[in-house]
């Protein structure tokens, strides 16, 4: 067998990671876990599509592609756009919704509201731009061959993209007077408050480094595939057993986890066929609550 | 001058009555206040209520003269107003030394600053800092919620039994601390059960039942008191059996 | 339109047939959200295996792709309900103390897989087209529409009243109350020696047996399925269903089903007489908007539903 599933998983898996990133933190500021996580990804595919859509038309320069890629001009601004929407998206949630449920001692009414979102919002992208697939671009990435081994550049300028993304994350947020806020407000809302930390602001800062990485996934899902309403919650389970699997609330357990997930699913669909990538994760999951709940990063439950 | 002044202050849970029903609390500048009472009297009620924890349903909140009843628990951190809460009250996931800047910083104070206040009062955190506050012991962890709480420099600073769980000698050096604090113009609140401990270091004694204020005054007129001294200092009542 | 009373009898017939199998899901996730605190975000598969089981045993042998067995509808009923709970260990046992998130990831999973599933073990599961041939009850009055809708909603109301009882009885008797004690305090409940994961399985394991017992009856009402009929969203509808009746109470959950079946049903005829085809597929997907918004409403204003649970000190704990 050759070695090309390690390429195609790892990068994939970079993807995933991204995913799981914003999972993950989504659990460790928020406390919750976020079903509705797939479709701020999806919103932000849409959001970039849009701007593709708006700026390759009224300035040409801008619609061509750049380099080897077939990512445009238009297409980067476009990333902008989406995780600047999905932003502004999930502090709206945030504020109609989730504010009220995250402080109720029943913190699973939050989780269920978020399968009430999920289900909403993609309701609401098919109804506006229906399911069938859309592209950013009509051009074809041309594979480069090393050692026998193929990676288009888009994949490459994907993958060094979410990893530099990831890690820029984890270090402001882990050196940063907000990240230690942030932290603190999660950890002990009460005590964080009479220490002088406005714990409402840091839920909505963390909404938007959440929103921020759910934006770029989706551009990152939409560039290597297909722009969908189920771009994003057909990875879903993928990204929760990479944050599980990683340490839920560790943002390099994240990248680990989603590194592994994208390894095992690529490895999966070269023996057994595409149609068990989808199990693959599960498995994985079934595997880390059996061996180690914890994941490879976190503190034992 | 007046550094803490709360009227009427009526505050509790969502299940049950009002576990603080119109308390008077007035503090100034420089005094040491101790509150004491029975097990659940009251006493946290009406700290976490004056920090903002829990809400007022009536009452006023003033510091320094300004209003503060209204305000969320984070405003009133920034105006003046220190709590250390009697359980929970470092952040068990962050290290020592982040436990410590992040209040600097909230107090837009330099890290470095904070950390020094912090040493200068407990010179035993040093070789802590680099710990996750989570696996401190309980005496260690009451120093570092201290030491949080100065470094923030309020004007009035509300504790709720930080000598819980703490040795005979640290007790008696935290509360010379907050002593010479004190003597600086710092107002004192101390939560404390302790009543010999509260009576040597305090100014004025608050007693609390069931959520209202029944005693106050100098520990000497209350000690001279015998239905509170045969109470709380274990004074024989004269006549009564041994 | 002329209004014709057989039919419109026969609607609200099979609307009864439809509400009461929501009725058995909504309530089998009342035992479990409602009783024992257990948050499944993957009810559709449990429904689907229910389903896909009893099916697969009661199809005649003749029925073409698959050599079933042809047991009676009875003997699909309780192997449909068998699988499902059996399931329901399975992932039960995952999230090993069944608490908060690990368990929403766990069921959500399964479902995904069970999906997975369904659409690929063509050999068993007929893949995308799915199960026909699958037996009705009063089939022979299958050409008179009123009279079969009658005795289907006969027999499968039946089935749901009786259900309503036995569950009321279960969880006013000494089992449903040890589980009330630990889901409200689970350290109180294992002081006294009651072992707090063993009931949540319980009840987690009789919710998942009920929810297949739910997808046997679609299937026998149905006469055919496919993985088209239970989609994530049908997980997500019963949810709305229990959050707006009220979890804690069984008249809650009877009240949800029907409210929200009523509300598919009435948005399904909405879209069909007065909107034109070509906008029906773009209109269709805000019918969950609809339902979303209702549950994120329901859970915001009236937490505890319509009807909420009464709240009651125990004697025994
Ligand atoms: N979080 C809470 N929710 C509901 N009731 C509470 C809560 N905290 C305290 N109470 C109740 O409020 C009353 C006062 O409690 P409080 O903690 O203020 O007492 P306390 O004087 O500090 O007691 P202790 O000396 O034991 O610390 C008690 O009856 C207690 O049961
Ligand atoms: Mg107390």
């Amino acid at each position: 067998m050759s070695v090309q599933w390690l390429i195609d998983g790892a990068i994939q898996g970079s993807v995933l990671a991204l995913g799981a990133g914003g999972v993950t933190l989504t659990y460790a500021n928020l406390r919750f876990g976020h079903f509705a996580h797939g479709e701020l990804v999806a919103a932000g595919g849409y959001l970039a599509l849009a701007t593709v859509g708006l700026l390759g038309g009224a300035v040409p320069a801008l619609g061509a592609a750049l380099g080897p890629t077939t990512v445009s001009g238009a297409l980067l601004v476009g990333t902008l756009v989406a995780g600047a929407g999905v932003a502004a998206l999930a502090l709206l949630l945030e504020r109609f919704v989730y504010r009220r449920l995250r402080a109720r001692a029943a913190g699973i009414s939050a989780v269920m509201a978020s399968f009430g979102v999920s289900m909403a919002l993609r309701a609401l992208l098919e109804s506006a731009f229906t399911s069938s697939p859309r592209y950013y671009s009509e051009e074809l990435s041309i594979a480069i061959e090393r050692g026998g081994v193929r990676a288009t550049p888009d994949q490459l300028l994907v993958a060094a993209t979410a990893l530099a993304l990831l890690l820029a994350v984890h270090l402001v947020l882990g050196h940063s007077r907000l990240g230690r806020s942030m932290r603190a407000a999660a950890e002990n809302p009460a005590l964080a408050a009479v220490t002088g930390i406005d714990v409402g602001r840091m839920a909505m800062a963390s909404w938007i480094v959440v929103g921020l990485l759910a934006g770029v996934t989706g551009v990152a899902i939409g560039v290597l595939g297909q722009v969908r309403p189920a771009m994003g919650a057909e990875l879903l389970l993928p990204f929760f057993t990479a944050a599980v699997l990683g340490g839920l609330g560790s943002l390099p357990g994240a990248l680990v986890g989603g590194l592994l997930v994208g390894l095992a699913e690529s490895w999966a669909v070269a023996t057994a066929g595409s149609e068990w990538r989808g199990a693959t994760a599960f498995v994985i999951f079934v595997a880390v609550l059996g061996l180690r709940p914890g994941g490879l990063f976190g503190r034992p439950a | 001058m007046t550094a803490l002044e709360v009227r009427g202050l009526v505050a509790g849970y969502e299940s049950g009555a009002p576990a603080v029903r119109g308390v008077d609390l007035v503090v100034r500048a420089g005094e040491f206040v101790a509150v004491i009472g029975p097990n659940g009297a009251g006493k946290s009620t009406l700290v976490r209520a004056i920090a903002g924890v829990v809400p007022a349903s009536a009452g006023e909140i003033r510091v320094a003269g300004q209003d503060l009843g209204k305000l969320p628990a984070y405003r009133r951190a920034r105006l003046g107003l220190g709590f250390v809460p009697q359980t929970e009250n470092v952040f068990a996931a962050l290290s020592v030394r982040e436990n410590l800047v992040l209040v600097a910083e909230c107090a837009g104070r330099p890290a470095a600053a904070g950390i020094e206040v912090a040493l200068g009062a407990f010179p035993e955190l040093a070789p802590l800092l680099g710990r996750p506050a989570g696996v401190l012991s309980g005496g260690e962890r009451q120093r570092l919620a201290v030491a949080r709480a100065l470094i923030a420099q309020p004007r009035v600073l509300l504790l709720d039994e930080p000598s819980a769980g703490l040795a005979p000698p640290v007790v008696e050096r935290l509360l010379a601390t907050l002593r010479a604090l004190a003597a600086e113009g710092l107002a004192v609140v101390l939560v404390e059960q302790n009543v010999r401990a509260a009576f040597a270091v305090a100014d004025r004694v608050e007693l609390l039942v069931a959520g209202e204020c029944r005693l106050a005054g100098s520990p000497a007129s209350l000690a001279a008191d015998p239905a509170f001294a045969a109470h709380y200092l274990g004074v024989p009542r004269p006549g009564a059996p041994a | 339109m002329t209004i014709d009373l057989a039919g419109l009898l026969a609607y609200a017939a099979s609307f009864g047939v439809l509400a009461a199998i929501n009725v058995v899901i909504c309530l089998s996730l009342e035992l479990q959200w409602g009783r024992a605190g257990l948050f499944n975000a993957g009810v559709a598969g449990f429904v689907a295996v229910g389903a896909y089981a009893s099916a697969l045993l009661t199809a005649e042998p003749a029925a073409g792709h698959l050599a079933g067995p042809g047991l009676p509808v009875i003997a699909g009923l309780a192997a449909g309900s068998v699988t499902a709970g059996a399931l329901s260990v399975a992932v039960g046992s995952l999230a090993r103390r069944l608490r908060g998130d690990y368990l929403a990831i766990a069921t959500f999973g399964a479902a995904v897989v069970l999906e997975l599933l369904l659409r690929n073990l063509t050999p068993l599961t007929g893949g995308p087209l799915g199960l026909a041939f699958i037996p009705r009850p009063f089939a022979g009055l299958a050409d008179r529409p009123l009279a079969f809708a009658l005795a289907s909603f006969a027999w499968v109301g039946f089935i749901a009243l009786v259900l309503y009882v036995g569950i009321g009885r279960l969880v006013d008797g000494p089992w449903g109350r040890t589980l009330r004690a630990v889901r409200d305090d689970e350290r109180a409940a294992a002081s006294l020696g009651k072992s707090p994961v063993r009931f949540r399985l319980e009840a987690f394991a009789l919710g998942g047996a009920l929810m297949g017992l739910g997808g046997a009856l679609k299937a026998h009402t149905l006469g055919f399925i496919a993985p088209e009929h239970f989609p994530p969203t049908l997980t997500f509808q019963v949810w709305a269903m229990l959050v707006l009746g009220g979890a804690g109470r069984r008249q809650g959950a009877v009240l949800g089903a029907v409210l929200v079946t009523a509300l598919w049903s009435a948005t399904d005829l909405l879209l069909a007489f007065f909107v034109p085809a070509g906008a029906q597929a773009q209109l269709a997907p805000l019918r969950i908007v609809v339902v979303g918004a209702l549950l994120a409403l329901g859970l915001l204003w009236r937490p505890r539903g319509l009807l909420a649970e009464r709240l009651r000190v125990s004697r025994y704990l």
